[in-house]
């Protein structure tokens, strides 16, 4: 009765085998072509040449800008957005539903709208800007500016990752840490902390993933000084208005080699969370 | 319980509310900080959302109407702004009920069935998140462009794609693709199958137990996974600029008409078509907040069978 | 250490959980603190942990005052319903946290520490399982090293919530009897909860009933079986029918009938009265002086029947146990029957 491919679970529910296989063309019309299209295209390129266009100088500083500002931005959220997700869940406060909705702004917000948002905010004549221009600082088109911008991008990974994880933390396991004899900040580093280190991580690879792909919201403020505030998939771009596709190939193919590292890594740090936890 | 007198056994427990002692000093749960604490630190939460979130956004909309309530509705006298406004409407108009379907599709095969590979077909859905909008735009160039994979087949055809609608949309559908199955799949894993198994046992077709019962069990998700791909794909710039090829007016969505505008220095119309995307985002959030409380309780009805 | 508690009062919000509830622990005693759910039980527990703050009362270990100290100070080992365990420290680290989180001028040397690993593993007959977590463990040994981590600081009370709740029934014996036998090898003063009224009768060396934030009685367990001292006891604790009965001149009457109930008081009032009889306490015959009644109903209940009657000028259901391999009744029979316990209470 019911269609069953043989990798399936017999199940009385109709329907998988349309859903799974509108599911695979689709994913492989969509996704799975286009990405098999740049690897190909990079394969046929050779190792050789993808790291010799990526030795230049040029896209080299790009792709260390780009590594950097989002590795530092990432872990900038950590702790801040540990303390956001931390009194979202814990304490009331008047507005606590606002600042909760509101975490989501840098998912809803179109990039080019953060992005000159941003710009404007820490330009040198900006409300901000103007404020470190007075300290000497100059943030925007300066890979300060780039920073920033992916700390607003990469926010609401770390929050949302660990909000639900630290909301369904049991407080029994504080209160016994308390029987124990454990002071309150002792008690927080050694019995929640641990069990929201593998969301936090996750958080981390998240932001971090999406911050070194980031376009909309870095372009604007970062001034895109070559070896100084050029981001690399700025570079991609430059290079397809030239008509370098062997160089805008390059570049993206070590993205994506990021993007894929990255995504291993999450997976990593979820299967081991799962197996050292388990449930209790 | 009345408590009667025994006859036989001493009465015990009286209510007792007298002799409340003196109120000791204000003493706090062992799992609570001390009120300092806690508003020290809902005061730095509070300050860092507004100084990194809350500013840029107050920005745009004082950006728009720097110049008074004339030159923001001046931005959108100009027809190329209002081509943008109609471009973008049409591209989201097409990629999100294609990725609606889909993501309705993906999440049925893989909430309610088990089968081999799940998880990395889940990995792979979720691939368009961590793959840069530049990258996107240009494995639709490798392949479609002139002296891409397809091109030469496609230019014989007399077909664009790039520099064109075709590839604007399809843009769009890849860096909005996990939206909507992203939401659907934890809540119909939640839901489990007894609702569908039970449609079933009374005699409903396929199609009659999802419109009737799956689909009621999960309509305020989808509708969140909708808005927020609509939002999206509204607002998509990367991807979009590299397939985009910039011509004014005919591939010109909101967001490159915003780079225009800003690139040309005109602030105050790139900002008032930016405060048009920001409302749109304000209002997909405020639904968001809206339909947790709603259907946060949707779920928990679900969980007391 | 003995424990005391005084006219402790706890509101949360406007609802009351203790009604000022007077309480004391003989040291090296096991005390069941025994009610329905939403009886309180809990709260006080927690109250006397230092995980409640209590709205007004004095909780005194030993004669000192530790209303005021913190659950740190208060040196308690406290055993979670659901054990509340580290899932991300070892069992050896689990049970040694409590050592490990003393300053160091309190805190054992590391040598020391793992030494009172050992030995607690021994005590609680998981030698071996030190490196191993929680998630390796069955239900009934996780609650054995929640057990250990809580005896690990040397409490000077040991106060376990519900300890077997989460056990299935076997692994729930068993524990049962394992806890009794530790007790009596270690001695330490022990508060624990339950809302099983077989396990508080088998465990404990006296029991505590409570009921809406107030005790009810507090016995033996044959004190509490045998002699309840309230209708809410003698509901709660076994099974008992109730006959709403009415006192003439000092003498009890159902319907018309006058019963004959041993071992009780002189009545001293008149009036409307409620009469609590276990089924036990019930003999019936075919003939003879006794509270005449018909037979309603027949069950079978393992070795024994339950035989039902219904008193005349009376609507209650008074239930009678008989051997199973006896000629049971019929229904519909007419038989005698002696009451040979009762409580009665006024009103």
């Amino acid at each position: 009765m019911t269609p069953t491919a043989p990798f399936v679970k017999p199940s009385v529910l109709p329907g998988f085998r349309l859903t799974i296989a509108f599911t695979l063309l689709y994913l492989t019309l969509i996704v799975l072509l286009p990405i098999g299209a740049l690897l190909f295209r990079a394969s046929s390129l050779g190792v050789h040449e993808i790291v010799a266009l990526a030795l230049d100088g040029r896209t080299l500083a790009a792709l260390r800008l780009s590594f950097m500002t989002s590795l530092a931005a990432a872990a900038f959220n950590v702790p801040f957005g540990l303390l956001i997700a931390w009194v979202l869940v814990r304490y009331d406060f008047p507005g606590r539903r606002f600042f909760d909705a509101i975490i989501d702004l840098p998912f809803a917000l179109p990039t080019a709208v953060a992005g000159i948002a941003l710009t404007a905010l820490y330009a040198p004549k900006g409300w901000i800007g103007s404020i470190a221009a007075l300290a000497g600082l100059k943030i925007a088109f300066t890979p300060v500016g780039v920073f920033l911008a992916l700390v607003f991008v990469g926010l609401p990974f770390i929050v949302r990752t660990v909000q639900p994880v630290l909301g369904e933390l049991d407080r029994e396991l504080e209160e016994a840490a308390a029987t124990l004899g454990a002071g309150r900040l002792r008690t927080v580093a050694s019995v929640v902390l641990p069990p929201l280190t593998p969301a936090i991580l996750t958080g981390f690879a998240l932001a971090f993933a999406r911050a070194v792909g980031e376009y909309g919201s870095v372009i604007f403020i970062a001034g895109n000084i070559p070896y100084v505030s050029e981001i690399a998939p700025l570079l991609i771009v430059i290079k397809l208005e030239e008509f370098d596709y062997a160089g805008a190939t390059a570049v993206a193919a070590i993205m994506l080699a990021i993007s894929f590292a990255t995504l291993l890594l999450i997976n990593l740090i979820q299967a081991r969370a799962r197996a050292r936890y388990g449930h209790v | 319980m009345s408590d009667g007198s025994a006859a036989f056994a001493v009465s015990t427990g009286e209510p007792i509310a007298k002799a409340v002692t003196a109120r000791p000093p204000a003493r706090r749960l062992p799992t609570e900080e001390a009120p300092w604490v806690r508003r020290l630190l809902i005061g730095l939460a509070v300050g860092f959302l507004g100084l990194f979130l809350l500013l840029p956004l107050v920005t745009v909309f004082m950006e728009a109407f720097r110049k008074g309530a004339g030159a923001f509705l001046a931005a959108f006298a100009d027809p190329a702004a209002v081509d943008a406004v109609l471009l973008t409407l049409l591209v989201a108009a097409i990629a999100v009920p294609a990725n609606l379907v889909f993501g309705v599709a993906a999440a049925w095969a893989i909430a309610k069935f088990d089968f081999r590979g799940k998880a990395f077909l889940v990995t792979l859905i979720d691939l368009p998140f961590s793959v840069s909008p530049v990258v996107a735009g240009l494995v639709y160039v490798l392949l479609y462009a002139s002296h891409g994979l397809f091109g030469g087949l496609l230019q014989s055809a007399g077909i664009q794609i790039i520099f064109a609608l075709p590839g604007l949309v399809m843009a769009t559908i890849f860096v909005t693709f996990p939206f909507i199955a992203r939401e659907l799949i934890p809540l119909m894993e939640e839901l489990g199958n007894a609702d569908e198994e039970a449609a079933l046992t009374l005699g409903a077709s396929g199609f009659r137990m999802f419109w009737t019962v799956t689909l009621p069990n999960v309509k305020w998700a989808l509708l969140y996974g909708v808005l927020l791909c609509n939002a999206r794909a509204m607002g998509e710039f990367g991807a979009v600029s590299v397939v985009s090829g910039h011509i004014r007016g005919y591939t010109n969505t909101m967001p490159l008409h915003i780079e225009i505008l800003y690139n040309e220095y005109q602030f105050v119309a790139a900002f008032a078509v930016a405060s048009l995307l920001a409302a749109l985002a304000l209002v997909t959030l405020g639904i968001k907040s809206w339909l947790e409380h709603r259907y946060a309780g949707d779920l928990a009805a679900g969980h007391r069978h | 250490m003995e424990l005391d508690i005084r006219n402790l009062v706890k509101t949360f919000g406007t609802t009351p959980a203790l009604h000022g509830v007077d309480l004391r622990v003989e040291s090296g005693e096991l005390l069941a603190l025994l009610g329905p759910s939403g009886s309180g039980k809990t709260t006080l527990l927690r109250c006397v942990a230092g995980l409640e703050i209590p709205s007004s009362g004095q909780i005194l270990f030993g004669g000192d005052d530790a209303s005021f100290k913190s659950v740190q100070e208060r040196q308690i080992g406290f055993v979670f319903q659901h054990y509340a365990l580290f899932k991300h420290l070892s069992i050896a680290d689990n049970i040694s946290y409590g050592l490990r989180v003393r300053p160091r001028r309190r805190r054992p040397t590391d040598a020391a520490i793992r030494a009172r690993v050992e030995e607690l593993l021994e005590l609680i007959q998981l030698p071996g399982y030190g490196g191993r977590y929680p998630s390796q463990l069955s239900g009934g040994q996780r609650q054995r090293v929640a057990l250990a981590r809580a005896l690990a600081v040397e409490p000077r009370v040991l106060l376990l919530d519900e300890p077997f709740g989460a056990l299935d029934a076997k692994v729930r014996k068993e524990l049962r009897l394992w806890l009794r036998a530790f007790h009596d090898r270690t001695g330490h003063t022990t508060l624990f909860v339950t809302h099983d009224q077989e396990e508080a009768l088998d465990l404990a060396d006296r029991v505590v009933v409570m009921n809406a934030g107030k005790v009810e009685q507090v016995g033996s367990p044959e004190e509490i079986y045998d002699r309840p001292a309230t209708p809410f006891v003698f509901d709660f604790i076994g099974e008992s029918v109730r006959l709403d009965i009415r006192i003439d001149k000092g003498r009890p009457f159902v319907g018309q009938q006058q019963v004959s109930i041993p071992k009780l008081p002189p009545l001293l009032f008149d009036g409307p009265a409620r009469l609590y009889v276990r089924p036990e306490h019930v003999a019936f015959r075919r003939d003879g002086e006794g509270l005449w009644a018909t037979v309603v109903s027949l069950h079978r209940s393992g070795s024994s029947r339950r035989v039902g009657f219904r008193a005349d000028g009376s609507e209650a259901l008074i239930e009678a146990l008989t051997p199973a391999d006896r000629e049971p009744p019929r229904i519909g029979d007419r038989a005698a029957l002696e009451i040979r316990a009762a409580g009665l209470f006024a009103g």
